[in-house]
């Protein structure tokens, strides 16, 4: 495995779109903190440290669809071009290619998560005034982040198991989008329509959690509950892609 | 004896209602260059595919190395190199980037391991080249580099030298040849350029409709092929006679249905008539035969259909 991880990692890092994707990730947080500082440079005395940082609470959501690219990024289009022959056909068992990408991807989804945080929040604390508020800030921010974490890990797990199982990047893309975007509407819906029961469901899919953490702060139950529906996400759409990967033809 | 480096027993694959492979047996020997001879879609790349895990089987064994349970099969395929269909790499990645991630990724130890095996194909000036510009003799090359780079004992290659060029095969045959001679890899190949496959096979499988229909020694094929006159005479042992009285000693063999295959005299078939004719023999039919790995094929299979 150790080797394996060697091989996806030195490809992924090196890889021209995902530093592509990491620039334009950068850029869009320069532009943010760019705007943010005109404002706050044209007299507008509400930015602050406090107040820019805040904005993170609102975009948790954001890191579940990244992971559509981070899952990209490390599959790399292997339907396509045909490279999954390359590795089963020398004895590679498939649990290590599946869970190999998978680990791979997480650790590039850490790793684009941490440099563009890193620098958001360097940003706003260089550019603009420090208050009172800012510890209270930070540990909201440290909250929502500790509940987000699980419930981007379980949207990889699923995007993972799209890119295994369906042929086309595109449309393992499309149905992922589907399951984390469209059936929480969908289970809405029905819930309003038919039972309650999907309401309930809805309330167990990670955008819907996304949501709610960042009106829940400070309920550590909630987190616990976060960690428990993002890990069982990761760990039944792994289970699901890995045994139907198992029977795969691959060409 | 050499111990048999892969066996099939029973392999069957199915689609649906299509049984692309049916049962099909086969044993190669340790250091055999094995041709695998069929039409397009009579089950040869799906074969290749069952033996590298590429695709399960429906039914049936591999036995590879001595090993046949998944596990221990995985386990050995680290000893295989394979290049199956059309080869199929990152495009993005140049040649030599694209072999150091697989490198990497098989443990495969050293790193100018990667630079020797694209040496060996001639591929050592690609240079940052992407694959993705590479032209189809040049991606076959790649992928022949890809499938040596552990220094295999068994070799599979599915229609490997399509889309070489003239040049491009003789290297091709020469490395084979020689990775056959020099450290007796066993090689498995299947390909549609018979007269090609006929230069380099030690041993031969007939597949058609994804039935194997016969497994032969090249040394076999050649006796079965070789140029002779065959005669279908009524009295056997009076027609042997007279030809061994009448000829010397003439090299020939006595077949069932009173068929007599005459391997000397070739370039007087007339006399070799006029003999049996006049010493009362009945002669029922006269008629030169010899084939080639095509015209055998093909023969084998009802004719007509092209390999």
């Amino acid at each position: 495995m150790r080797n394996y991880l060697r091989a996806e990692c030195s490809k992924a890092f090196r890889r021209f779109y995902f530093h592509m994707a990491l620039l334009v990730g950068l850029l869009g947080v320069g532009l943010l903190l760019l705007s943010c500082w005109l404002t706050y440079h044209w007299g507008n005395s509400g930015i602050s440290f406090q107040s820019t940082a805040q904005m993170l609470v609102v975009v948790l959501s954001v890191g579940l669809y990244a992971t559509l690219l981070t899952g990209d990024i490390v599959f790399s289009e292997q339907y396509k071009n045909n490279t999954l022959k390359n590795e089963v056909s020398y004895g590679l068992p498939r649990a290590r290619i599946y869970l190999g990408k998978l680990l791979v991807a997480l650790l590039v989804a850490l790793a684009a998560c941490a440099a563009l945080l890193a620098v958001y929040l360097g940003g706003c604390w260089v550019l603009f005034p420090h208050g009172e508020g800012d510890g209270a800030v930070m540990q909201a921010l440290g909250y929502c982040l500790a509940g987000a974490f699980p419930l981007w890990l379980g949207g990889q797990g699923l995007v993972m198991m799209c890119y295994f199982l369906v042929n086309s990047s595109t449309a393992a893309a499309f149905t992922a989008v589907g399951v984390m975007a469209v059936l929480p509407a969908i289970f809405q819906v029905l819930g309003l329509l038919l039972h309650p029961a999907f309401e309930l469901v809805r309330q167990f899919m990670p955008v819907v959690m996304l949501e709610n953490l960042r009106g829940m702060l400070f309920d550590w139950r909630y987190v616990g509950l976060c960690w428990l529906v993002g890990l069982c996400w990761l760990a039944v759409s792994t289970a699901v892609g890995l045994a139907a990967f198992k029977k795969r033809e691959v060409r | 004896m050499a111990e048999n480096v892969l066996e099939l027993h029973g392999l069957t694959k199915r689609y649906g209602s299509h049984l692309a492979v049916d049962g099909a047996e086969l044993s190669i020997a340790q250091g055999q260059i094995y041709g695998l001879v069929g039409l397009n879609g009579a089950g040869k790349t799906t074969i290749i595919r069952m033996i590298t895990a590429q695709s399960i089987p429906t039914a049936g064994e591999i036995v590879l190395f001595g090993a046949s349970s998944p596990r221990e099969l995985n386990a050995v395929r680290a000893r295989t190199g394979a290049m199956v269909e059309t080869p199929s790499f990152y495009p993005y990645l140049s040649a030599l980037e694209n072999l150091e991630y697989y490198r990497l990724q098989r443990g495969i130890p050293g790193r100018h391991v990667a630079a020797e095996a694209l040496e060996a194909v001639g591929l050592a000036g690609t240079g940052k080249k992407k694959f993705k510009h590479f032209s189809l003799g040049m991606k076959q090359r790649l992928g022949l580099a890809l499938a040596l780079m552990n220094r295999p004992d068994l070799l599979l290659l599915d229609e490997p030298i399509n889309g070489l060029d003239p040049e491009g095969i003789v290297e091709f045959r020469n490395i084979l040849l020689d990775l056959s001679r020099q450290r007796e890899t066993t090689i498995l190949i299947s390909s549609h350029i018979l007269p090609e496959l006929s230069n380099l096979a030690s041993c031969y499988g007939f597949i058609d409709k994804g039935v194997m229909l016969e497994q032969i020694t090249a040394q076999a094929l050649r006796e079965k092929c070789r140029a002779c006159l065959e005669l279908q005479v009524g009295d056997v042992s009076k027609a042997a006679l007279l030809l061994e009285q009448e000829l010397g000693s003439v090299d020939y063999e006595v077949l069932p249905g009173g068929v007599i295959r005459l391997y000397g005299a070739l370039d007087h078939p007339e006399r070799v008539t006029q003999i049996l004719v006049q010493g009362g023999v009945c002669l029922r039919s006269a008629e030169n035969k010899g084939a080639n790995l095509e015209d055998y094929f093909l023969t084998m299979i009802g004719g007509g259909r092209h390999a």
